[in-house]
């Protein structure tokens, strides 16, 4: 018998509602003190394809997901078929032999010999209940929830409640009619199946956590940061940044535009900046193509501005609702000619959160675009996840000059040759401020200038700036031993599959590993970097992308080469024991 | 401060380098002339511009300016204007940047009606890029481009802007500086998206259409009593463009709202004088739990 430790699937057709059921089961967990991950794998397409949906539940954190699991909710023939083998021996499949409601694009599609002696087979009518209680198929999705709490012998209230929180805005009647084909099909589960299954789920004595996707975690850091301008054009990964923000425009009196293209997003966020707001274009890979134009604008023009870049595998359409970390030179390179950029590249949504605000006081300081990389796995992903601790933060707007200080220089020189490369900037508005900025080279009030000696002291100026930035101990962290036998290396969304991947290979007592997070790519720490590479013993670079983009900039920064490295392209995140078999073949 | 009468107060000690006879000079002086007409002080103005001979324009007027990429004045000005909307806002820039590399960005600000003035200096060649025919380039042309002539028939920009919903849609021409300098005033007082599509003499690469072609050809709306708010008439009158009779004048006004007017969130004052320090987000986090 196993207590609060499970990994489970729902899989059905897009439009069923998959991630309902997942995104509902998950929430629940959460709400009962348990840790949840959360795993979509959806295609590009609206109605008919297959999704499915993993939910990972355990007492303790969980980041990642494994290959196999333990109980697999079935909404639609295929999701039996596809998945039936990744059950693991003594698990459960539920389903509705009776009732199974074909994809319109798989109809005919028939389940066959399941073929699996090792699990559970559990048939609960949930078409049949669904009508029994006066429902339509839509409400299969709360039917197969109660099958689910049943079989694992949860507090059907629980669930009752929840539904009574969520379904609030449907008539009581049929909120009532939700909970009561639940548990028609809770006690079906229940009854005939949990002993088998041998797995149950408990209320925790646990503070309140979150549970929320990177995506959240950008939208609320940008919110914090007060950004008052957000433009962008709807792609995947980042379109629900958009949709979080919209939501809450008007309670934090900002404003949200989807315009023409992903050019005009950007050009406009680099007016609202020049305004004199904070302001963030968001997008992926491919929206980011038409954005490096203002990208290197704001560069020259020494514009504040924040770009989101959810990858997403390339090239062009790619895998469009898949997951890469495919763009990381393509961002640190993107644009013609030299200008300091900053690139930061969050593991998980409280990194998001922290580096997104962060991210704006950057940009107001250096006076250069800075981009946050995120890709679709810490973007669509839900984790649970503290309440994010927002005391202390603090907003810094740069060096801004006001009136007073205009009028006692005389002669605002806007992009004044200084020590420290940064020049006190103003916004137009101000009296005595009046100035120009230009995609041109420009002298130091930003008139266009083709004299020699000005471009190189200008671009001389410009590159200093971010040379005060200081990245040993924000740029980089080691995570476990430094001691260890094995130094893995990673970015950004490979973080909590390592960590747990790490903890699993430490409890297994196979090989003690520590692991060398890079959280800020450019400006690059390199001395950290170094310093760590040169005391591992053996180091493998793990990347979810085809060439091992972050060991070309680890060689090119440090000149050091990562001895191995375990990469992923095919469009998935790296399962947990996945990782853990890959990493032990190289020992 | 405002309306001191300090008529230099928009001169700049950097003098324009466009070419001895060009059409941005009357264009410019044009500019200069209608803030005077205002009581702007050259703080609370700011030129946004693209790519090209005109639109080096903002560095010889002494306004807040971004002279920022080709095609791309109009976005910027948007987005300037919803930031602090107190400022007056003009984007300027020629018939390549317009009309050729931002035709998509012109279209939409036409629709979007935020509350900018775009003035187009158009005289029918990429002029800084040495005489290419461009978008507004009549058929048959001959450039460098187009040795053999144009094959493409030209945009009509007057009759897009109406067609995308434009609500102040006007023609000057930059041998004309009253005219134009009125046709100015009335597009920064007009509330919404306001576009001045200027006939433009290049005396380098059109040197065909000089001050005298444009002179004998052009005339006055306002002198055969059109009215503006007849938007069929002034669709008709943009439509029937012939180069022997060139309309000029504000062919139509509407009263549509501004873009801004429908956000609540301006109405406590320009989004740049929001404070931005301690915000509270707690309720963000509580809808996640």
């Amino acid at each position: 018998m196993k207590t609060n430790e499970l990994s489970f699937m729902v899989g059905g057709f897009a439009g069923q509602g998959v991630n309902t059921v997942g995104n509902a089961f998950a929430r629940l967990c959460s709400r009962v003190g348990l840790h949840i991950f959360v795993n979509l794998e959806y295609p590009s397409n609206i109605k008919g394809e297959h999704n499915y949906a993993q939910v990972m539940v355990s007492e303790e954190p969980v980041g990642s997901h494994t290959r196999l699991v333990d109980l697999l909710l079935a909404l639609d023939a295929k999701s039996i078929i596809l998945h039936k083998d990744e059950i693991t021996p003594g698990g459960a499949l539920i389903y509705d032999a009776e009732g199974l409601e074909a994809s319109p694009i798989d109809i005919g599609l028939k389940v066959g010999d399941i073929g699996r002696n090792d699990i559970t087979v559990v048939d609960i009518p949930m078409a049949q209940i669904a009508k029994d209680v006066g429902g339509t198929q839509k409400m299969i999705n709360s039917v197969g929830l109660g099958a689910l709490q049943g079989i694992l012998q949860f507090d059907f209230e629980l669930l009752a409640g929840m539904f009574r929180q969520t379904l609030s805005k449907l008539e009581d009647k049929v909120v009532e009619m939700n909970i009561e084909g639940a548990r028609r099909a809770y006690s079906i589960a229940r009854e005939r199946f949990s002993e088998q299954l041998g797995i149950i789920l408990e209320k925790r004595d646990a503070p309140d956590r979150m549970l929320l996707t990177g995506n959240h975690a950008v939208a609320m850091g940008a919110l914090k940061a007060g950004v008052k301008f957000y433009s962008s054009y709807p792609m995947s990964p980042s379109s629900a940044v958009l949709t979080h923000v919209s939501k809450h425009a008007r309670n934090y009196d900002m404003i949200t535009v989807l315009p023409e293209d992903e050019i005009s997003a950007a050009g406009m966020a680099v007016g609202a900046s020049f305004a004199g707001v904070r302001a963030m274009a968001g997008t992926s890979g491919g929206g980011f193509c038409l954005m490096t134009e203002h990208l290197g604008l704001a560069g020259i023009a020494e514009i504040p501005l924040v770009f989101l870049e959810g990858q997403r595998p390339g090239p062009a359409t790619g895998l469009p609702t898949r997951t890469e970390q495919g763009d990381l030179l393509f961002v640190l390179y993107a644009h013609q000619g030299s200008f300091p950029r900053i690139v930061v590249a969050p593991g998980d949504p409280a990194e998001a959160f922290y580096l997104t605000f962060e991210a704006f006081n950057l940009a107001d300081r250096y006076q250069t675009p800075v981009i946050i990389l995120t890709d679709k796995h810490v973007a669509e992903s839900s984790w649970t996840c503290e309440p994010f601790d927002t005391r202390g933060m603090k907003i810094d707007r740069g060096d801004v000059l006001g009136e007073a200080e205009l009028s006692r220089i005389g002669d605002y020189k806007r992009f004044r040759i200084t020590d420290s490369g940064i020049s006190p900037r103003t916004r137009p508005g101000i009296p005595g401020g009046v100035f120009k900025a230009t995609g041109n080279e420009h002298n130091e009030f930003g008139l266009i200038s083709e004299d020699a000696d000005n471009r190189a002291r200008q671009m001389e100026k410009r590159l200093r700036k971010t040379a005060s930035l200081d990245v040993s101990e924000i740029g980089v962290k080691l995570h476990g031993d430094p001691n260890a036998d094995l130094t893995l290396i990673g970015w950004g969304s490979t973080k909590p599959v390592i960590l747990d991947t790490m903890s699993h290979l430490k409890k297994d007592h196979t090989v003690s590993c520590n692991f060398l997070q890079v959280i800020y790519m450019e400006p690059f720490p390199t001395d950290r970097v170094t310093e760590v590479m040169e005391n591992a013993k053996h180091t493998i670079l793990i990347e979810n992308n085809a060439t091992g983009q972050l060991g070309t900039l680890i060689r090119q920064k440090t000149g050091l080469a990562v001895a191995d490295k375990i990469l992923k392209y095919n469009g998935r995140q790296f399962f947990r024991d996945e990782l853990a078999d890959l990493i032990q073949q190289r020992l | 401060m405002n309306g001191d009468g300090d008529k230099t107060r928009f001169n700049t000690a950097a003098k324009p380098n466009w070419c001895l006879g060009c059409g941005n000079f009357g264009i410019q002086s044009a500019l200069k002339k209608a803030l005077l007409e205002f009581d702007f002080e050259p703080h609370q103005v700011v030129m946004t511009s693209g790519i090209g001979c005109s639109s080096k324009i903002p560095h010889w007027i002494n306004v807040y300016g971004l002279h920022g990429l080709h095609g791309r004045p109009l976005p910027i000005a948007a987005g300037l204007k919803l930031g602090n909307h107190d400022l007056v806002v003009i984007a300027e820039g020629g018939d390549g940047d317009g009309f050729s590399e931002g035709m998509n960005h012109f279209v939409q600000a036409c629709r979007r009606n935020i509350d900018l003035t775009y003035i187009v200096h158009n005289n029918g060649v990429f002029s800084l890029t040495t005489g290419q025919t461009s978008a507004t380039g009549k058929q048959g042309f001959a450039s460098s481009s187009t040795p053999d002539g144009s094959i493409e028939s030209p945009v009509n920009p007057v009759a897009l802007a109406i067609t995308a919903g434009a609500s102040f849609v006007a023609r000057g021409f930059s041998g004309d500086m009253n005219q134009l300098r009125d046709l100015i005033v009335a597009a920064i007082k007009h509330r919404g998206f306001a576009f001045i599509d200027v006939l433009q003499v290049c005396v380098t690469y059109n040197p065909a259409k000089s001050y005298k072609w444009y002179k004998d050809r052009v005339y006055k709306l306002e002198d055969e009593n059109h009215n503006p708010a007849d938007r069929d008439k002034a669709m008709t009158l943009a439509l029937s463009f012939d180069e022997d009779r060139l309309a000029t004048g504000i062919f139509y006004q509407g009263g549509q709202n501004p873009y801004e007017d429908s956000l609540p969130q301006l109405k406590k004052g320009p989004l740049v004088s929001h404070q931005v320090d301690n915000i509270d987000i707690s309720n963000l986090m509580a809808e996640l739990i």
